[in-house]
C-alpha cells in the first residue's frame, strides 16, 4: 500500500521519488534505476539501500550512463537514468538525444536539481534550461509534477509510456496540492483552481505560489483561475485555448528561465490557436546564486509576490 | 560464455571472397554517393566480414534472434561495409546499397536503429559505442542472459573522446568479460595521423591499466583474428587492437589519408582503378 502525503504538507519531491522507486521495484521487475554517485541527492537512495539488484552504479559519469541506458534500452528492460539536472539534461543531453530520443527507446531521465531549487548548491547547479533542452528534441515527453504526491501518480505512467520520457523531481520542501485521489495523465492539465478574470498556467513549484498568489488576488475581488500543466511537452492545448478564449489573458509561472519553457510552449499554443495577453513568470535570462529555497524566489521573481504583480498587470 | 572459433584454410578463403565482395560493394556506393568513408570502411571491412560471417551467432532467418552476439559499429562511418554485409545475409536487399547516403532510404550515411531491424545502435556519433554495450551487457547480466557476447568496433581516432575512457573504466569495473572492444587501428584519423593529431599510444597499456586484457591482431588476418580471439583471458573485458591498412585493397587508396573520404575526387577513372585492384568487372 503506497502512503500519501496530505495536502498542505510540506514535502520534498525528492522524498517521493524513492517512495515510489521502492514501490515500484515491489511491483514489477521490468525496470532499472541508473545512478551517477548521486542517490542521496536524487532521493533515490532507499532502492539502493532497500533493492541494491536494481540500481546499475556508473560513477560520475554521466554521459557514458545516458548512451549505456540506450543499450540497456535495446533488451527490453526499462532504464530510469538519475542525476542532477544539470547532468542529466546539459552533459549528457547529446547522448540523450543520439542514444534514446533519437532511436525512441523505452528510457526515462528523472533529474532533482532544478530551477532555483537547488538552494546552497548555487548557479552550477541550478537547472534554469532543462525543460527548453528537453523540449527541443523531437519525441521527448517532458513533465513538471507540482508536488510529492503527483510525482507518485505520474510515476508508473511514465513506466507505462513507450518511449523517452523526461521527468524533473524537487528538491526542497514544497506544500502538497493534490489528494491521493489525484490522477495523472500524461498531456493532461489540471485546473487546481476556477476562475475567469485571468488565468496562471503554472508547473512544478510554481503552482502552491499560483494558488497563493490567486487567494490574496480573491481578497481584491480578482478571480484568478490556476492550472497546473505538468506535461510540458505535449502541452495540453485545449486547456491553454480554454484560458485564452475565457480570460482576459494568461500568465504562465515556472522555475526556469523564461526563454524555452512553459511560457514559450504556452505561448506558442495561444499564437496559433488564440492569441492572448501574456506575461511570463521566470527567471529572467540570468544564472541563479547560492541561498535558500525561500529566500532565491523573491530574489529571482519567481515567488507568489511575482505571480500576483504578472496577474495585476494583465487585467 | 561463448568460446571463440577456430578457423580452418577453407573458411578463410571463403571469408576472403565475401571481403573482397564487399570491398566492391563499398566502393560503388561511395563514388556513387559523391562521399563517404572509404579508408574506414575498407580498413574495417575484414574484421566485420569476420564477426558477421565466421564468430558471432547470429541467426541469419531472423536477425533479430534473442540469442544473438550484439555488435555496435561505434565508427558508424563505415556503414557501407556494413550494409553490404547485411545484404549478404539477406538482411536488406541487394537494390538498396546504392541508395546509400541519398534521400528516403535506409542506408543512412551513419547506422540508425530504427530503420533496419539488424542495427542494434544508433552511432555516428563517435564514442558512445561501448557505452552502449556495456549497457546491453549489464542489463543481460541483470537478466540472466549469460552466454552472450556484445561486441564494440571503434576507430582508434575515436578513442580521443572522454566518454570511451568513461566506458573502459565500467566495463572493468563490472568485469564485463562478455564486452569484446576492437580497435581498427589504422593510424589515420580524418585530419592526419592520430599520433599527429592526439597521440592515443600506448593503447594496451593504458586499457589493461583499466581492468582489460589487451590482445594485438592482424586486421587483415582471419587465422589471426580467431587464434587471438582464443587467448583472452574469460574473467575480463576483452580489447582486441586490429592492426589495419587505411584504405586496404585499393592500390592508390592504401595508407593515404587523402581517401579518409571520398569527395568529387573519387571519378570514374578511379572506380575503374578500384574495381581492378579488386579483381572485379568494371
Amino acid at each position: 500500500m503506497l502512503d500519501y502525503w496530505t495536502v498542505g504538507e510540506d514535502v520534498s519531491v525528492r522524498d517521493a521519488f524513492g517512495r515510489i522507486l521502492v514501490h515500484m521495484a515491489a511491483e514489477r521487475s521490468d525496470w532499472v534505476l541508473l545512478d551517477a554517485d548521486v542517490a542521496g541527492g536524487t532521493g533515490a537512495k532507499p532502492l539502493v539501500t532497500q533493492y541494491p539488484d536494481r540500481v546499475m552504479q556508473f560513477g560520475i559519469a554521466e554521459q557514458n550512463m545516458m548512451a549505456a541506458a540506450g543499450g540497456v534500452a535495446d533488451t527490453g528492460l526499462i532504464p530510469v537514468v538519475s542525476t542532477f539536472g544539470a547532468f542529466g539534461c546539459m552533459r549528457a543531453h547529446e547522448q540523450f538525444r543520439t542514444a534514446i530520443a533519437y532511436p525512441e527507446r523505452n528510457a526515462k531521465l528523472c533529474c532533482s536539481h532544478v530551477g532555483l531549487d537547488v538552494g546552497p548548491d548555487g548557479a552550477s547547479a541550478q537547472m534554469l534550461e532543462d525543460l527548453a533542452t528537453m523540449r527541443a528534441i523531437p519525441g521527448v515527453v517532458v513533465i513538471s509534477p507540482a508536488d510529492a504526491n503527483e510525482f507518485m501518480k505520474a510515476f508508473p505512467v511514465i513506466l507505462d509510456h513507450q518511449g523517452p520520457v523526461y521527468m524533473r523531481i524537487g528538491r526542497s520542501p514544497t506544500p502538497v496540492v493534490f489528494a491521493a485521489d489525484h490522477t495523472f495523465e500524461i498531456g493532461k492539465a489540471t485546473r487546481v483552481r476556477e476562475g475567469s478574470d485571468v488565468t496562471v498556467i503554472a508547473t512544478g513549484v510554481m503552482v502552491a505560489r499560483a494558488l497563493s498568489a490567486a487567494e490574496t488576488l480573491a481578497a481584491e475581488g480578482v478571480s484568478v483561475r490556476v492550472v497546473n500543466m505538468a506535461t510540458i511537452k505535449p502541452i495540453d492545448m485545449a486547456e491553454v485555448i480554454a484560458a485564452a478564449v475565457e480570460t482576459k489573458g494568461i500568465v504562465t509561472a515556472e522555475d526556469h528561465n523564461i526563454f524555452g519553457g512553459l511560457g514559450s510552449a504556452v505561448a506558442e499554443c495561444a499564437a496559433q490557436h488564440h492569441p492572448a495577453k501574456m506575461k511570463f513568470v521566470g527567471v529572467n535570462d540570468t544564472f541563479g546564486k547560492s541561498g535558500e529555497h525561500d529566500e532565491l524566489p523573491a530574489m529571482f521573481g519567481i515567488d507568489a509576490k511575482a505571480v500576483y504583480a504578472a496577474c495585476k498587470e494583465l487585467i | 560464455m561463448r568460446h571463440a572459433k577456430p578457423i580452418d584454410e577453407a573458411k578463410a578463403s571463403e571469408l576472403s571472397e565475401l571481403a573482397r565482395s564487399v570491398r566492391v560493394d563499398s566502393m560503388r556506393m561511395i563514388q556513387h554517393a559523391g562521399s563517404g568513408s572509404p579508408g574506414s570502411t575498407l580498413s574495417v571491412t575484414d574484421v566485420l566480414v569476420w564477426l558477421y560471417f565466421h564468430e558471432m551467432h547470429i541467426d541469419r532467418a531472423d536477425c533479430r534472434w534473442n540469442g544473438r552476439d550484439r555488435l555496435v559499429l561505434s565508427k558508424g562511418q563505415a556503414s557501407p561495409a556494413y550494409y553490404s554485409i547485411f545484404a549478404k545475409l539477406g538482411w536488406v536487399s541487394e537494390n538498396e546499397l546504392m541508395g546509400y547516403r541519398g534521400f528516403e532510404t535506409r542506408m543512412q550515411t551513419h547506422p540508425e536503429y530504427n530503420t533496419i531491424p539488424a542495427i542494434d545502435y544508433t552511432s555516428g556519433s563517435l564514442g558512445m559505442g561501448l557505452s552502449a554495450v556495456n549497457g546491453m551487457a549489464l542489463a543481460a547480466r541483470y537478466q540472466g542472459q549469460n552466454d552472450l557476447r556484445f561486441f564494440c568496433i571503434m576507430g582508434d581516432g575515436e578513442t580521443q573522446e572522454g566518454q570511451v575512457w568513461e566506458a573502459a573504466m565500467t566495463a572493468g569495473h563490472y568485469k564485463l568479460s562478455n564486452v569484446i572492444n576492437v580497435i581498427d587501428r589504422n593510424v589515420f584519423q580524418g585530419d592526419r595521423a592520430c599520433a599527429d593529431v592526439m597521440d592515443q599510444e600506448p593503447y594496451a597499456e593504458k586499457w589493461q591499466s583499466f581492468g582489460w586484457d589487451v590482445k594485438v591482431a592482424d586486421g587483415h588476418s582471419y587465422e589471426d583474428l580467431a587464434r587471438v580471439m582464443a587467448t583472452f583471458d574469460p574473467a575480463k573485458p576483452k580489447l582486441l587492437i586490429a592492426d589495419t591498412v587505411k584504405g586496404k585493397g585499393v592500390s592508390f587508396m592504401e595508407a593515404d589519408n587523402a581517401w579518409h573520404t571520398g569527395g568529387p575526387k573519387f571519378d570514374q577513372a578511379h572506380l575503374t582503378q578500384a574495381l581492378q585492384d579488386l579483381g572485379a568487372p568494371t
